[in-house]
């Protein structure tokens, strides 16, 4: 009899503990099994609202620079009138025949110095200097020198131009 | 024996009621199972509200994991886009400063002509440029008791450091002339800056 007692008070004290279990439960799985996730979650969430803020600054950035394609033509144009501005070009587009000279001589300075001569007329003389800077926007004019052709001192000048030839840019 | 005639034996096996109660529990417990009882009903009524906030939590980090998925793409395309853009602005801007530090001789070639007077005539003209200075030199043909231009007005886009009148140098004069202050020969000479 006695042995029954203390099996049912055992037995009532394990019913009321898990009584008490079952009403603590859903406030134990609240604060330690969905919390520590919501959180994590939500550090996803602020990390994916970063993300959208630093897009959106680069799309600001971006938007900073006008005319790109127009920019990267010109670019092109550019180096391509770079990369032409040769000796041998310089050379051909002031001896290619279409203007009169003569004495035409190329004189190599240093690395960076090319010296042309040349006997034009002064109109020719003006339309090739012309047409020679049109053509090779890149090179630089370090002098000119102009003086009556001892020939025919009256028409003709002794033309004789120093120039710098571009150097390739670094990109 | 006819089978209608035999009876079912009878099978006693109910566990008797005791008599008294083994246990008899407090009257309070009772308050204290009431209580287990609203917490339990609380418990499982905020548990829903949360598992609800739960689950559209759920969905909004599905969603942002997507969303971050493609901005993180997008990111670095935009990246690569604004490098690309600098590099292109930057070389833009190199050409364009190369281009405009680069000294055109249109603006000076022009001006020559403005150096040489009516009753002149130039007869060696030099220009040489270092830098941002200009040389410019030119040796006129004029009358003895004439004298070159005084202050003339500077090309577009340059400054006259100095200018005046000098002795031609003897390179600078046709063949057979000395180099005298008295011949009919003066050098104009001048230096220009770029402001």
């Amino acid at each position: 009899m006695k042995s029954k007692a203390l099996r049912a008070q055992l037995a009532a004290v394990a019913a009321i503990v898990f009584l008490a279990l079952v009403a603590v439960a859903p406030w134990v799985a609240g604060s330690h099994v969905l919390k520590p996730v919501s959180v994590k979650w939500n550090q996803i969430i602020r990390h994916k609202d970063g993300l959208l803020a630093e897009k959106a600054g680069l799309e600001a950035k971006i938007k900073e620079f006008q005319n790109m394609e127009e920019k990267r033509k010109a670019n092109e144009l550019f180096q391509k009138n770079i990369n032409q501005s040769g000796l041998d070009s310089m050379q051909g587009l002031i001896n290619n025949g279409k203007y009169p000279i003569y004495s035409f001589r190329t004189l190599q300075l240093d690395s960076k110095e090319t010296s042309f001569s040349f006997v034009a007329q002064y109109n020719t003389l003006g339309q090739l200097l012309t047409d020679l800077w049109n053509t090779f926007q890149f090179i630089e004019l370090s002098s000119l020198v102009v003086k009556p052709s001892p020939n025919k001192p009256e028409e003709d000048v002794v033309a004789t131009l120093t120039v710098r030839l571009p150097q390739a840019q670094n990109r | 024996m006819n089978p209608h005639h035999l009876k079912l034996p009878v099978i006693i096996d109910l566990q008797p009621e005791p008599e008294n109660a083994i246990l008899r529990l407090p009257d309070w417990m009772k308050y204290l199972f009431i209580l287990l009882y609203i917490c339990t009903l609380f418990g499982m009524g905020l548990l829903l509200k949360e598992g609800y906030g739960f689950f559209q939590l759920y969905q909004l980090k599905v969603q942002a994991l997507r969303t971050a998925e493609q901005a993180t793409r997008d990111i670095a395309a935009l990246n690569q886009t604004l490098v690309e853009n600098r590099r292109t602005q930057n070389s833009y801007e190199q050409f364009k400063y190369r281009q405009r530090t680069i000294a055109r001789p249109g603006p000076l070639l022009d001006w020559l002509p403005t150096l040489v007077g009516r009753a002149q005539r130039a007869h060696f003209i030099s220009l040489q440029q270092a830098n941002d200075r200009v040389n410019v030199r030119v040796t006129l043909e004029k009358a003895i008791a004439d004298s070159v231009i005084q202050n003339p007005a500077p090309p577009p886009d340059y400054q006259i450091v100095q200018s005046g009148e000098e002795t031609p140098k003897y390179q600078e004069l046709p063949t057979n002339q000395r180099p005298s202050p008295k011949n009919e020969y003066a050098a104009f000479a001048a230096q220009l800056k770029k402001p």
